[in-house]
Parts: C-alpha cells; structure tokens; sequence
C-alpha cells in the first residue's frame, strides 16, 4: 500500500472516529463551562463584598443560636479576609491577601478543572475499544489495510482531540481570572493550559490501556472512573497532610508515616499538577513525567491490541 | 491462492483447531462446512488477521500472514452476523470502508451499493436495516476495493433468498478465489468447487462436492406420484434396473450408485407411473461424518 493510501485511510479513518467521539459530548462541555466558571468566579466575591452594605447583617435568622452565628461570621471572615484583622478585632478589610487568592484558584477552579477533563477523557477513553469489542464492530477498522496501532493511536488522538476545547476554555478563564484578581502574581494560565495538556494525554492512553484489557464496556468505564476517583482522592490526601501533621504534633504522635505517604500521592497526576501550579520551576519536570507515563501506557495498550484475538 | 499448514489454535482448555491443512486453488469457490464451533470460523478470522494462530503456516497469494497490512489489501472479509455503530448509514460504511483502503472514487461507492440492492436505503439509518441488509453492507464494504480474495462467514445466515441469489451468481461468475463456511451442505450446492469438512477443529474430509456425496452413498431421488396404487408397479420396474427402492405414503425413495443412472431410471419411473413430483434428496452433515468416521480421516 501505498503512504498517499495509508494516510488517506488513516485521515479518514481519524475523522471517522472523531465523529463518533464528539457525539454526547456538548453537555460534557456545557458542565465543565458552567462549573469551571463558578468556582473561578466565586473567588471576585472579594470584589462583590466591596461593593456591598456591609452594615447590613450577614446573617438574619433570629431563630440561630448566637454561638453559631459567631463562628459562621468569623470563618466567613477569616475567609475572605486577612486573619490578623479578623483575630485583633478590626473591621474586616474583605480583601484576602493575593497569595492565598492564587491558592484558593489552584485548590477550587483549577483541580475541579483537572478533574473534569480527567473524568471526561477517561469515559471517552475506556469506552472507545472495549464498547466496539462488545458490540462487535471493530472488525470494519480491524480488518482493514490500516494497520493496528494506526487504529489505537487514531483513536488516541480522536479522544485528545475532543478534550482541547474543555483546555483552551480552561486557559482563557485562567488567564481571566489572574488578570482581573491577582494581576500582580505570576498568571498561571500556561501552567494550567500545560498541566491539562499533560493529565489529559496521561488520562487517555491509561483510559485507553483499561479500554483494552476490559471486555465490556461497563467494565471499563467503572474502572476507569475508579482510576479517577482514586487519584483525586491521593490529591485531597497530599492536600490535607499538613493538616494531618499539625493534628499529629498536638497530640505528640510520630509524624515519620506522613513523608511516605506524600510520595505516594505523588502518583497522582493532580498532584504532580498542583506542585507544578505551586512551584511554575518544576512545571517542566511534571510535565516530561506525565508524557514519559503516556508514552509507556501507550505502549503497553499497543502491545496488547495487536496481539488480541477479536471474535465476530 | 489460500495455503494453511499445520494451522493450530486454543482458546484455553478449547483446542479450536488442531493441525489444519487446506489449499483454496486460485480462482475457486471453497466451501468450510462443519457444524456449530467445528472451528470454521476461527480459520476466516484467522485468515483476516482478526486472530493470531498458535502455530501453523498461512499464505494468502504468497504472503504470509505475518505481514497483516498486505494480507488485508488482498482480502475481503464478511462476518457471520455483522455489527455496525448505530445510526451510520450504508454510504457512511462504503465510503469508509474503501476509504481505508485509500479509494476516495465515489463512483466505485455508488456502483457497489446498487450492486448490492442498496440504493434506496443508503442514506437511512442502519438501525432500520433487516439481517439481511446489514449482510448486504459488510458484503459491500467486503468488495468495494475488488479484493482477489474473498472470505464470507456463514454465507446463509441473514441473507433473504434474492440477496443470496445474487449472490451465489456473483460467486459462481467471479475470478476471486472465495473461501466461504456454511454449516448445511444442501446450501453450498453449484457454488463450491471444493469443500473441507471439519469437526472439532479437525478436518474430516477435503474434496469435490460431488465426490463426497457419491461417497456418502447419498446420490438419492424421492418420487411423489399421482396415483398410490402405482407405487407397486414403479418399484418393480425400478427395481429390474438394480436400484435399492423404498416406498413410504405416495413416495417411492431411490439410491444409485452413480449420477450416470440417474437419466435413465428417470425415463423408467415415468413411463411406469404419473409422477408428481421429483426432487433429489438432501445430505446431511452427520451423515458425512458417519460415512467418513468409518473410513478415518482422509
């Protein structure tokens, strides 16, 4: 076969199963722009309570006990205020300080981002192999002159593809947010716009590895979401470890277990997002290690695509 | 030209194929017939490289099927039952289906649609197609790059009887050298050249059609007649002409020993009786296996 024929079929075959991917994605799209959206926009609540009669009283309800009234108003305000004004008793400032606007930004919008795109590319990513080996239509590409990881890296691209919409939507309500807020801090938009690039290819070729390995598609996508679920959860572990740590000194416990559990959060792409959001210099790194991860996830479906048996 | 050598294959504790030999000369039709998981199947798969073989040796026009991508250039493969992602439309899987193959002449698209008795449907969903139509797709999608070799799973399962007529006269005046599996012998009769029994993934027997029913014993007529009472005098002029004879209601049941015969006990039955109706008795694959069990694999 000719290359001018291969890549024509592989063009073709690649338009072909974009179609395919695209189809009950808008709402996907519309969620992630709606709550992408939100959990961003929450954070110019600073702007809004500037703007806003602060006399008024917050909380109105006369059927609240006081002490509960008290300790909502002063977590609101150590909230969205800096903690020695609120501690020495001062009016609040309603403005938090910049550094812990940015945190705020990575810990909400831009993990609730990466996970989105994460769940919406695994579930692409798992069904694509295994419902066509349920449904018994893979023969039509299989037994084609395409030749096998033409097709797994077609319907790689295919699902990456579909994800760059939800990626470049990402990087403009980043670089939105950093302009409008905290246009004195570092803007962040090329980290998130990178970070997502690396989780989604990451997410892909390990969706696609489990698409292979599974012989349904339910199957396949409940383990993939477990996969999410599970890396999310390791994210929120390595989030809240200094946490765990200050609660562990107080009460004078050893501390030693936390650092190996740190590094095992590091198996999360989140994580490796979020230290890359934290700390731009090792963006890089984070970067090569989810694409290193990708290419030997790719690989390893590769292998066992070719050498699966498909019955019809 | 189709040559497997010593073709092997397990699914597990399933021995699928044991030490299969076939060669499918070129430009013939060959018929794999063998009841339900005889393995028939796994040979076609195998043969469009949709399953690798334990062991065994496979050339499909001189190449071996190492090299996937030329083997599937020269082949044409139609499922048994053929799935199809729902809502595409017949002109959708044509032209995706030569597209694979680098065809982008959509003229060549249209002609094998009509070909096929699709015209009118092409743009419908194919959530709205019979079995039938489904088949007519993969058969299109089989041909749309003229391949030299042709490989259909089951040729009668899904078919109506004008689709399959079409295409058993496509088959008989085609130069394509065709590889098809069936699992009723009646059903490949004037189609195949040859054919290949197997049972258990083994072969049972490799032969011309015609030379397996003569073996078999199975050359029979059964005879219905108008009149009952002449059933006694058409078995005993039959009979003078040292033919094995049975009679049964208003039939008379006839075996020869070679097709030669068949003409003249034909002008015998008719001037003896009224004949009603005559038509030439069925073989069965247990019969086949019952025949050549006897005499050990061939």
């Amino acid at each position: 076969m000719k290359i001018s024929e291969f890549s024509t079929g592989f063009l073709f075959m690649l338009l072909y199963e974009f179609k395919r991917v695209l189809k009950g994605s808008v709402s996907s799209y519309l969620w992630f722009a709606v709550l992408v959206y939100i959990a961003t926009y929450s954070l110019f609540a600073e702007s809004y309570m500037q703007s806003a009669n602060t006399e008024a009283p917050l909380i109105t309800l006369e059927y609240g006990s006081e002490a509960m009234r008290m300790i909502i108003l002063f977590f609101y305000s150590f909230v969205i205020s800096s903690a020695p004004g609120v501690l020495s008793g001062d009016v609040p400032s309603l403005a938090f300080p910049p550094e812990i606007g940015v945190m705020f930004f990575i810990i909400v919008p831009m993990i609730l981002g990466l996970i989105m795109i994460s769940k919406f590319i695994m579930k692409k990513a798992t069904v694509i192999i295994a419902r066509e080996k349920e449904k018994k239509t893979l023969f039509i590409t299989v037994s084609s002159p395409q030749t096998r990881p033409a097709i797994y890296l077609c319907k790689f691209i295919a699902v990456f593809i579909i994800a760059i919409p939800m990626i470049l939507y990402f990087y403009f309500i980043t670089n939105w947010a950093f302009t409008g807020l905290f246009p004195l801090q570092t803007n962040l938009s090329g980290v998130v716009f990178k970070t997502a690039i690396g989780t989604a290819m990451l997410f892909t070729s390990i969706g696609m590895l489990v698409s292979v390995v599974r012989s349904t598609e339910e199957k396949a996508v409940k383990f993939g979401m477990k996969i999410v679920i599970l890396m999310a959860a390791l994210t929120s572990l390595w989030i809240f470890i200094p946490v765990i740590e200050l609660i562990l000194n107080l009460t004078n416990n050893s501390t030693f277990f936390l650092m190996v559990l740190e590094k095992i959060t590091y198996i999360s792409p989140f994580t490796m997002d979020l230290m890359a959001a934290n700390h731009p210099g090792l963006l890089a790194d984070m970067f090569n290690i989810q694409l290193i991860a990708t290419v030997i996830f790719l690989v390893i479906g590769i292998v066992i695509f070719i050498r699966q048996d498909l019955e019809y | 030209m189709i040559v497997i050598k010593n073709l092997d294959k397990r699914f597990g504790k399933i021995h699928a194929l044991r030490n299969l030999n076939l060669k499918v000369k070129k430009g013939t039709v060959h018929g794999l017939i063998g009841p339900e998981a005889s393995g028939k199947s796994t040979v076609l798969r195998i043969l469009a490289t949709l399953m690798r073989p334990d062991s065994g040796a496979v050339t499909i026009n001189g190449v071996p099927l190492k090299k996937g991508w030329e083997i599937r250039k020269l082949i044409g493969y139609v499922p048994k039952t053929p799935h199809f992602p729902p809502d595409s439309t017949a002109r959708e899987l044509v032209t995706l289906a030569a597209s694979l193959h680098g065809i982008r002449d959509k003229s060549i698209i249209y002609h094998i649609i009509r070909q096929r008795g699709l015209e009118s449907v092409a743009d419908q969903s194919i959530n709205r197609y019979s079995e039938s139509m489904k088949k007519n797709v993969a058969i299109a999608m089989a041909l749309v790059h003229n391949p030299p070799v042709l490989l259909i799973d089951d040729l009668t399962t899904g078919l109506d009887p004008v689709s399959l007529g079409s295409l058993k006269k496509l088959l008989s005046s085609t130069n394509k050298t065709v590889l098809i599996t069936e699992k009723d012998f009646n059903n490949i009769e004037g189609i195949c050249d040859s054919v290949t029994v197997l049972r258990n993934g083994s072969t049972i027997v490799n032969d011309e059609l015609a030379s397996i029913r003569q073996k078999v014993g199975k050359i029979a007529l059964e005879l219905k007649l108008y009149d009952v009472r002449q059933i006694q005098k058409l078995i005993f002029e039959l009979e003078k002409e040292s033919v094995k004879v049975t009679a049964s209601g208003d039939s008379v049941f006839i075996n020869f020993n070679s097709e030669a015969e068949i003409p003249n006990i034909i002008r015998v039955a008719a001037n003896a009786a009224d004949i009603k109706e005559a038509k030439s008795m069925k073989i069965t694959i247990d019969e086949v296996f019952g025949t050549f069990n006897q005499e050990g694999i061939r």
